[in-house]
């Protein structure tokens, strides 16, 4: 019994001929197929890197099994998807295990003068960001993470503003959350799980960081509309202008 | 005080009587089995005799949820007490597997209904 | 030349006997664990089709379920990248039903495999039955180790494995359970 080897479907662009593509759309998953591959691509990198599994009817961190995420976020050069970003609408990743809760949002929301616009308890969580192997290093993954962090994506069917919430290592935080361009702010060190031993380490550990949308992300990055087509080389040269 | 999922239930009768299970139990791991099994469990320390487990109407239960049943096994073993286990003569696995777990405690007994 | 291990019982009759009834297929783990149930949808199934085989096809279908959801829980959880495919075979041959299931794994579970088969066929079934589920109590386990053990105990089956190298610490296993009809017609 012979397993069904993974390879770039044909007539798809691959890491070789990269230099080809000239366009890299960006625009929410909306079809059921295009969640279901999203679903996928992320549990794939993430069983490859980390062991961890997603399930649609159990979570338990002890078995490496997370919740995914509810709505999802794709980049795509020539149809082919090589980028990908969740969002958790309805529990948090910070509120299940990290021992956020409502209160602690609230205030500082409150202490950031916002209390009237934003509620902690209306948040949502921004997750799971994977750039599929031979595409990175090239600022794709950069560019994606902060095209995504927008209103067309983050209150994507929502009625009312949600502040967002966050956990990664704080490698991550200081690569990807530019202060200039997304500010986020230390809610609390997220708690010690076997499941994140392959991510973080003592020296580099996990935190749950609120971002409060119309006042720590850059406008000119929150207000672009998706979906959205970007010029690779513009990407490259870090120059970010749209096609 | 029933419990129901999509697939099984779970009827806890009153004064420590005994537990129903049925319909189809094939969850992950041990562990997933917890939520199942801990009210059964805590109804069992209550216990004062023998506990009475029925499972004639339990299609399927994978070996994971045979691990859960045997933690009952001890547990009651741990308070000299025994589970009598009510079984169907038409599901093949039920007399066979509760017959073995009668060797981890004596006061165990399978009976069909 | 990759390193090839047969252990227990893995020699299949076909070849020696007629295949009467077959079917093979093959999953992503990843789709597995998305939805659990999807195991035992899948075991229900074959078992169902190939329930028709039998007299007493309601008891049939039962058992044959049993085996096929223990094989196949087994190749999902023991796969160590879940992406990669894992393959479930059911044969009617001879007077026998064949379940064998092969998944990837790493060093340590092959080597764990290799094991548990060997005692399968040097220890009393019964006696490993209750010290696996000690074992199993004492500490927070995520497979309960119980599966192949009451298949061999409470129907005869044989019960072996093949595990072949593929690449360091990459171990493709085959795990097959081969009952007697006599013990599904019951």
């Amino acid at each position: 019994m012979n397993t069904v080897s993974q390879t770039v479907p044909p007539g798809r662009i691959s890491p070789a001929n990269l230099d080809t593509a000239k366009t890299f759309v960006i625009r929410p998953a909306v079809k059921r197929v295009e969640v279901l591959q999203c679903q996928y691509f992320i549990a794939e990198i993430y069983n490859r890197h980390y062991g961890i599994v997603f399930s649609n009817d159990i979570t338990d961190l002890d078995q490496r099994i997370e919740p995914y995420p509810d709505r999802y976020v794709m980049g795509l050069i020539d149809g082919y998807l090589v980028a990908a970003a969740g969002l958790y609408t309805r529990r948090t990743y910070v509120e299940t295990y990290g021992n956020v809760n409502t209160e602690d949002l609230d205030q500082m929301i409150a202490e950031a003068g916002m209390a009237g616009r934003y509620s902690g308890a209306r948040r949502r969580e921004y997750t799971k960001l994977v750039i599929r192997k031979g595409y990175g290093g090239r600022g794709i993954g950069k560019f994606f993470h902060a095209a995504t962090h927008t209103r067309s994506f983050l209150e994507i069917d929502a009625e009312q503003t949600h502040v967002l919430v966050v956990c990664a290592k704080q490698s991550i935080y200081r690569a990807m959350y530019p202060e200039e361009r997304i500010r986020t702010r230390v809610i609390k060190p997220f708690p010690h799980y076997a499941v994140h031993e392959q991510y973080c380490s003592k020296e580099d550990p996990m935190d749950s960081r609120l971002v409060i949308p119309s006042i720590d992300i850059a406008p000119a990055w929150y207000n672009r509309e998706l979906p959205g087509e970007f010029q690779l080389e513009a990407i490259y040269e870090d120059r970010f202008l749209e096609a | 005080m029933k419990t129901e999922s999509g697939d099984y239930s779970v009827r806890i009768l009153d004064n420590q009587q005994g537990v129903v299970i049925a319909g189809v139990l094939r969850l992950l791991s041990p562990s997933a089995y917890e939520p199942v099994f801990d009210p059964i469990r805590k109804e069992l320390e209550k216990a004062t005799g023998n506990y009475a487990v029925d499972i004639a109407d339990l299609i399927f239960l994978n070996s994971s949820g045979v691990t859960g049943l045997s933690r009952l096994v001890l547990l009651a073993r741990s308070h000299s007490r025994g589970i009598d286990f009510i079984v169907s003569e038409t599901v093949p696995w039920q007399k066979k597997t509760m017959t073995s777990l009668q060797r981890l405690n004596p006061k165990v007994t399978v009976r069909t209904r | 030349m990759s390193n090839v291990r047969e252990l227990g019982e893995f020699t299949s009759l076909t070849g020696e006997e007629p295949i009467i009834s077959e079917l093979y297929m093959r999953f992503i783990p990843l789709d597995l664990v998305a939805h659990w149930k999807r195991c035992g949808m899948v075991a229900d199934f074959l078992a169902h089709f190939l329930g028709y085989n039998f007299e007493n096809k309601e008891m049939a279908t039962n058992i044959i379920s049993t085996v096929l959801n223990e094989v196949l829980e087994n190749a999902v959880k023991f796969s160590v990248d879940k992406s990669e495919t894992i393959a479930l075979g059911l044969r009617y041959v001879g007077e026998h039903i064949e379940v064998e299931a092969s998944n990837k794994t790493d060093l340590i579970k092959a080597d764990n495999l290799a094991k548990y088969i060997q005692k399968l066929h040097t220890e009393d079934l019964e006696d490993l039955f209750v010290q696996q589920i000690e074992h199993t109590a004492a500490k927070e386990r995520t497979a309960s180790g119980l599966g192949l053990i009451t298949l061999k105990k409470d129907y005869e089956a044989r019960v072996g494995c093949q595990i072949t190298e593929k690449a360091p610490n990459v171990f493709e296993t085959i795990v097959r359970v081969c009952l007697p009809v006599e013990k599904v017609e019951q």
